[in-house]
């Protein structure tokens, strides 16, 4: 039953925050597993959904972390194997500077705006998940739009109008 | 609106519709499945369960989640005070050891009646013949003073309490022993020391009380102790002035009765 409630929306969140179905599915059994694991602790006082929505967002991130730094020394081999080699870039379109934009967040405030913008949570929901106080969140999520504005200023006349 | 809402708006629709776009159909059953054998992986051996299928919990708590606390507190001070009762048996005193050197004297002597050690201090000839031939076999330092077998072993057993009056006896007979020995040499020198004398009325006093007590029950060393007394009197009695007939008297008496041949028999080898 609480697998059943809350399943979809953990998922939809490891996946904004992963980008990958396989990380997801990861992110989102690990997220169940420890919940089961620590069901014992939960306390009554905040809905479970809080709670494994806490679980959710520390699993994404520190499994986030980790892929990182691995995917940074691959590139790194990579980089080094095809030194000297030129190649040429389409310009990106708009989705993909969007994409580029966002991925290029710091990862405080591209949380928040994933939550927030993307996912619909409230700034109280955020600040639970997170362990900061709701003004925290507004204030990441405030510079988070305003990074992205400036990332993609070039597109402004366009939407604008 | 501003321009900058107007913006975020589009950012936030074109985020939410482009951005890591989540698949329509959430594989749950697939996920479901994963949990279940990743909990199960994890739990193997620890006996827990994440839950069934349909999303209920069936929890199965491991061995150390069912245990209250408590017990584990509980196991822990009682093992401690096991390890602690041990430590004490090991490193303390055995009975033997308390019992050896401590029981000068029975209770039935009185705290306040001087033990025959006691004598010991300032009598050097007495020291000599007290340590090689203490009730310990020379083996170890002189015992303590003042103390009683009462303090040390349960009163109630009738076992202790006879056990008490046999070294009590054995340390007096000891005693004695060395004391007459160091009479005869003077005797055959045809001197009288006074400290013998002294020394003497302390053996007597006790000798007595020993008579009175348990310790005489056996016929045998009753009749040692009685001998003794008498003999004992006799050197009391004797002074500077004594004719050399009443020495003569006492070494007959020593003689004739094989007083310190029976006590020298009747000492344990160990003073036990």
């Amino acid at each position: 039953m609480l697998y059943d409630q809350h399943v979809d929306r953990v998922y939809r969140l490891a996946f904004r925050l992963a980008g990958e179905d396989e990380l997801a599915r990861d992110f989102t059994q690990e997220t169940f597993i420890r919940a089961f694991q620590r069901l014992k602790d939960f306390r009554s006082d905040s809905s479970f959904g809080t709670w494994i929505h806490t679980i959710a967002t520390s699993v994404s991130l520190n499994g986030l972390r980790k892929v990182k730094k691995f995917r940074t020394r691959e590139s790194s081999l990579d980089d080094a194997l095809t030194v000297g080699a030129v190649t040429r870039r389409a310009e990106p379109d708009l989705k993909e500077r969007l994409r580029q934009a966002i991925d290029n967040l710091p990862e405080g405030y591209r949380t928040v705006f994933v939550m927030h913008d993307v996912e619909g949570y409230t700034h109280e929901e955020i600040a639970t998940a997170l362990g900061v106080q709701p003004g925290t969140s507004k204030a990441q999520l405030f510079r988070a739009r305003a990074k992205l504005r400036e990332a993609l200023a070039d597109f402004a006349g366009e939407w604008v109008s | 609106m501003s321009d900058e809402d107007r913006m975020d708006a589009l950012l936030r629709q074109l985020a939410a519709e482009e951005y890591n776009r989540p698949p329509e159909i959430v594989p749950r059953e697939q996920m479901w499945e994963a949990i279940r054998q990743g909990s199960g992986k994890r739990e193997a051996g620890s006996g827990e369960t994440a839950g069934t299928g349909n999303g209920e919990q069936g929890t199965v708590l491991p061995f150390h989640r069912r245990v209250p606390r408590w017990v584990y507190y509980a196991v822990a001070a009682a093992l401690l005070l096991a390890l602690g009762i041990q430590l004490g048996r090991l490193l303390g005193p055995s009975p033997t050891q308390q019992l050896a050197p401590r029981t000068t004297q029975p209770d039935s002597l009185g705290p306040t009646r001087v033990s025959p050690e006691s004598v010991s201090v300032g009598n050097p000839r007495r020291d000599l013949a007290t340590d090689s031939r203490s009730d310990n076999g020379g083996k170890g330092p002189p015992p303590p003073k003042g103390s009683s077998p009462e303090r040390q072993l349960t009163p109630d057993s009738d076992d202790t309490r006879a056990r008490a009056y046999t070294v009590a006896t054995a340390q007096h007979l000891t005693e004695a022993e060395a004391m007459l020995t160091a009479f005869k040499g003077d005797l055959s020198q045809g001197r009288m020391d006074a400290e013998i004398s002294a020394w003497g009325k302390d053996l007597l006093s006790n000798t007595r009380l020993l008579l009175d007590s348990p310790a005489a029950r056996d016929p045998v060393r009753r009749r040692l102790l009685q001998d003794l007394e008498l003999v004992l009197v006799q050197i009391v009695q004797l002074s500077p002035k004594s004719s050399a007939r009443d020495r003569d008297l006492i070494k007959g008496a020593l003689t004739d009765d094989q007083v310190l041949t029976r006590l020298r028999t009747a000492i344990p080898v160990k003073g036990t």
